[in-house]
């Protein structure tokens, strides 16, 4: 089984106050830290491999800071890590993210899993997954719990308004999994010794490596400036028989009939 | 009306062309979403904003949508605004499996090559629309929260919500126009509420076109195997997505609904300090200065009073929604959705 | 000249802190009111490879630096202060003391399951009447055919009830000698519990000896160089402390400074009146200077440099930084200070043992004094 895991390095929001009156965001620290989502996705690539065997391969694209984060992942004991190391930011761009991650897919060799996570929280990131996808030509499972592989099928569950489904597709596959699937491990101590000792255990690529004519690197959108909500304002009152106001909340929470 | 066609029409190139039948990059399209047999309010707040964009822009707003049993929602897609709809009515479009409705949608992009496509978040802009964009070369953005046409560069630029909804970045095209014959689609999917609710116009013409669909065309590759029970492991609360807190105003009668409504709904448990005073969650579950900070998508409190030492804690959840007997409970001070009643009386019906 | 800590040493200290924070921190108020570490946290500790941090690699440790080591105590003292000082006794006094003097079969019988938390290590030199004077030790040990039989009374002893194997200091022919004795041999008994006002997580006993036999092969090191091995031990144990004081005192800022931004009073946070802003201005001059004193003698450790001035500084200054924050952060909060419901609380009463452990700060003076008059004074 060998399993990819393709993983963002975020600004820690735990170290960012965002002030709507000011119109401002405040970085207190600038941390950076594994994508929650993508972590849920490293736990359940580890998970699949401890149970079938076989290795995980993490992939990494971003400022060279990414290192760090793929080390983190090998540090919870991911077989092996590559980077794509973008400086000039062309990888914001959604559509040039997932052409370069799934080159690098490609050229990390055969696999039969790729999982990552279903949202990134500092961009709409979550199209990477569907993207990837579409390029590698895989059936997709999108926002599941748990992933399991046996034999030459992926099953996996996911949460409908109706409670949970098991949902299956035939090897290779690819899923993502929300940032509260399960409870990632941690890394321990020996192991974060052999990441560094072992410096060959991150691969460094760069974009021009998996795209050399540069074409699929040029991003066709730019993102920037910054909008805030409104200042939280007081809350609409719900009015209505208490049938009135059941029904609107069964809606809202989508729990369905 | 296109303005490059207002243009060819008043003469002002001189050559009057017909157009195609099909013009390519012209239309808004906007990609609707049923749930319960009806069209989702979202669909709805998306029509609204296109017809606005389409007034500004020059162009036509067509409707996409598909499913089974589809009635005449239609003519309902022509009163909130479309001036074509194209109804795709097919008992295998019934379930929301990809692989068919990619097919369909993808056949229709194909042939009409729309400038701007709009689509609800959830299953079909998170799942469908990044297939869609990468398959046909579009841009995407998804988590959407405003749209603003771009006169002078005859765009349309986009905010969406990043670090869930704390603020919003922009996003532009770099190419030229969205609007002529060598442009490539804009694909957005938007946050439910983002845009007003239209009113219906019944009055309102236009053509309602039905959508061939050949199941046969496609192989699923995902199956559905059936429900299954399952237990979600107990992650820590700060980075749970969805969290019903318990109060001590909620009762000790109605704990057990509440966890059954957790449950049920794929929530995490949590509560303030009286909660686990009272021994009805634990200690490591407790929301505010004396436990965790959290930042779900949904936060919703039963029977929690709303003390400073419990708000500052989930500051961050994208939506509140309380419920609180006292209509001066400080929760509501901070919930999207007030709902003064007894927690238990509403549990009981949900 | 470098104060940065290399990427290997953020990683640590990353993991360390995720691991602090969502298994530790949470059941800090439990530790505090059950008056014991959870069940099963220790194990967790262990799997991170957290209890053997210092230890070898050929005994399953991971060979931690000092830097890193101390990172560690900063991040278990920031979470939970009984954790810190339970794992500080375990890792620090014991497990290393046995490194240092225990014979090859010594290290390789204990060192891999103490840094797989089977055995708890515990450090018997304290008794009644023999606190910061060592050499007033009475327990006694005799010898008889191949072995010694100890009598005697040990105070203090942290993890005197979880221990597997303890380090018992008594007075033998050849003078003050140190013993390994395993939990439930013959004549070891555990005695009473301290009741204490902080540090409740941890389980201090006193421990009796009567007639314990104990044979000659376990004996760590020679007969009287106990005091030296005590010596050598208590370095490894000052800077573990001093580093957690440094986590708990920032823990207790972090506090005050939720409690201030969110506390109203007169109609505005309270973090805007400058009477709080002082307590905070203050309190983040001493962490910020602590910081650097930790990092810099735990750097000296591992150069080898670090002399007994140098860890009289860094303990004496830790434990004031812990107790002075500690104590404003208290009054940041009010009356909701002297509330247990506040975590403030707990930390001041678990700061206050940080004056008295691992040598007390009038110790330190003492210390400090002698060696800065050393040679001036001629008389």
């Amino acid at each position: 089984m060998r399993i990819i895991v393709l993983i963002n390095q975020i600004l820690d929001p735990s170290g960012m106050t965002v002030n709507r009156r000011a119109q401002q965001v405040f970085v207190n620290r600038r941390e950076y830290i594994l994508n929650p989502a993508d972590l849920s996705a490293v736990e359940a690539a580890l998970q699949v491999r401890d149970a079938a065997g076989g290795d995980v391969t993490i992939v990494g694209l971003g400022p060279e800071r990414v290192v760090e984060s793929i080390r983190q992942a090998l540090s919870m004991g991911a077989d092996q890590g590559l980077a794509i190391i973008d400086e000039s930011g062309a990888a914001a761009d959604p559509a040039v993210r997932a052409r370069l991650l799934a080159a690098a897919v490609r050229k990390a060799g055969p696999f039969d899993l790729v999982l990552t996570g279903d949202r990134v929280l500092d961009s709409d990131g979550g199209q990477i997954g569907p993207r990837v996808a579409e390029l590698l030509d895989l059936p997709q499972l999108i926002s599941v719990e748990t992933v399991a592989c046996q034999e030459n099928r992926a099953e996996a569950i996911r949460s409908t308004e109706t409670g949970y489904q098991r949902v299956e597709a035939p090897l290779p596959v690819l899923a993502t999994l929300p940032p509260d699937a399960n409870r990632p491990r941690f890394g321990t101590a020996q192991r974060i010794v052999n990441v560094y000792r072992d410096q060959s255990a991150v691969k460094c690529l760069s974009p021009a490596d998996l795209d050399p004519t540069g074409e699929a690197s040029s991003p066709q959108t730019r993102s920037g400036g910054r909008g805030y909500p409104t200042p939280r304002e007081p809350g609409t009152r719900l009015e209505g028989t208490v049938e009135e106001i059941t029904g609107r909340l069964v809606t809202a929470l989508g729990l369905g009939a | 009306m296109d303005l490059d066609h207002l243009m060819m029409m008043l003469g002002d190139t001189g050559e009057v062309t017909a157009p195609d039948t099909v013009q390519s990059y012209r239309d808004i399209w906007v990609i609707g979403q049923v749930a319960n047999g009806d069209l989702t309010a979202c669909t709805a707040q998306l029509l609204g904003k296109a017809r606005e964009l389409a007034s500004d822009l020059g162009a036509y707003v067509r409707a996409g949508l598909f499913g089974h049993d589809l009635g005449d929602l239609g003519k309902q897609l022509i009163a909130l605004g479309a001036d074509v709809a194209h109804v795709a009515d097919c008992p295998d479009l019934a379930d929301l499996s990809l692989e068919l409705p990619l097919h369909v949608l993808g056949t229709l992009l194909e042939e009409f090559k729309p400038a701007v496509i709009l689509m609800p978040s959830g299953v079909i802009g998170d799942q469908l629309a990044p297939r869609l964009a990468q398959r046909f070369n579009a841009t995407l953005t998804t988590q959407v929260v405003a749209l603003r046409p771009d006169l002078s560069s005859r765009a349309v630029m986009a905010d969406y919500a990043v670090y869930n909804g704390e603020f919003y970045e922009s996003r532009s095209i770099l190419a030229g126009p969205t609007f002529g014959p060598d442009s490539a689609t804009q694909m957005f999917s938007v946050l439910p509420g983002a845009f007003r609710t239209p009113d219906p116009d019944r009055y309102r013409t236009g053509t309602v076109e039905p959508v061939a669909v050949d199941p046969s065309a496609v192989t699923g590759r995902v199956g559905v195997v059936g429900p299954t029970p399952y237990q979600r492991p107990l992650v820590a609360i700060s980075r749970a997505q969805r969290i019903v807190a318990l109060g001590f105003d909620l009762g000790e009668e109605n704990v057990s609904a509440a966890r059954a409504l957790a449950e049920r709904w794929g929530a995490h448990l949590a509560g303030d300090r009286t909660a686990a005073s009272a021994g009805w969650i634990d200690y490591n579950q407790v929301v505010g200065v004396t436990g965790y900070d959290v930042a779900p998508d949904v936060y919703l409190a039963l029977g929690v009073r709303g003390n400073t030492e419990h708000n500052v804690g989930m500051e961050r959840a994208r939506f509140v929604i309380a419920i609180h007997p006292d209509p001066n409970a400080s929760i509501f001070e901070v919930a999207d959705w007030c709902i003064v009643a007894e927690p238990g009386q509403i549990l009981a019906r949900l | 000249m470098d104060f940065a800590l290399n990427e290997e040493q953020v990683m640590f200290q990353s993991m360390f802190r995720d691991f602090a924070q969502q298994e530790i921190a949470p059941h800090a108020r439990e530790t505090d009111e059950h008056e014991a570490l959870p069940e099963g946290l220790l194990e967790k500790a262990a799997e991170q490879e957290l209890l053997g941090a210092a230890l070898p690699e050929k005994f399953d440790g991971a060979e931690l630096d000092w830097v890193s080591i101390c990172l560690l105590m900063a991040e278990l003292g920031r979470a939970c202060l009984s954790t810190a000082a339970v794992i500080a006794s375990h890792a620090n006094l014991a497990a290393l003391t046995i490194l240092d003097a225990g014979t090859d079969e010594h290290r390789r019988s204990y060192l891999p399951s103490m840094a797989s938390g089977e055995v708890i290590g515990a450090f018997a030199l304290t008794e009644p009447q023999a606190g910061s004077d060592w050499n007033a030790i009475q327990t006694s040990a005799t010898l008889q055919g191949d072995g010694y039989i100890l009598q005697g009374v040990k105070s203090w002893v942290v993890n005197g009830s979880i221990a597997g194997l303890y380090i018992v200091f008594a007075r033998a022919p050849g003078g003050i000698t140190a013993f390994l004795l395993p939990a439930g041999v013959p004549g070891l008994h555990i005695g009473y519990r301290e009741r204490t006002m902080g540090l409740r997580g941890c389980q201090i006993h006193a421990l009796y000896l009567k007639g314990c036999r104990v044979p000659e092969a376990d004996r760590l090191g020679a007969e009287g160089e106990g005091l030296a091995i005590a010596a050598r031990a208590l370095p490894r144990y000052q800077i573990a402390i001093a580093a957690a004081a440094l986590g708990v005192s920032e823990a207790a800022l972090q506090e005050g400074k939720q409690f201030a931004v969110e506390r109203k009073q007169f109609g505005v946070a309270i973090a805007t009146k400058q009477a709080i802003g002082n307590y905070f201005a203050d309190s983040i001059v001493e962490i910020e200077t602590l910081r650097h004193l930790v990092l810099h003698s735990a750097w000296k450790m591992d150069e080898g440099t670090i002399s007994p001035s140098d860890l009289a500084i860094v303990k004496l200054h830790s434990a004031r930084v812990a107790r002075t924050v500690a104590n404003r952060m208290v009054q940041v909060h009010g009356g909701y200070g002297f509330s247990n419901e506040y975590s403030v609380s707990r930390i001041y009463r678990d700061v206050r043992a940080l004056d008295v452990m691992g040598g007390t700060d009038q110790l330190q003076q003492a210390t400090l004094a002698r060696n800065y008059f050393q040679g001036a004074l001629v008389d």
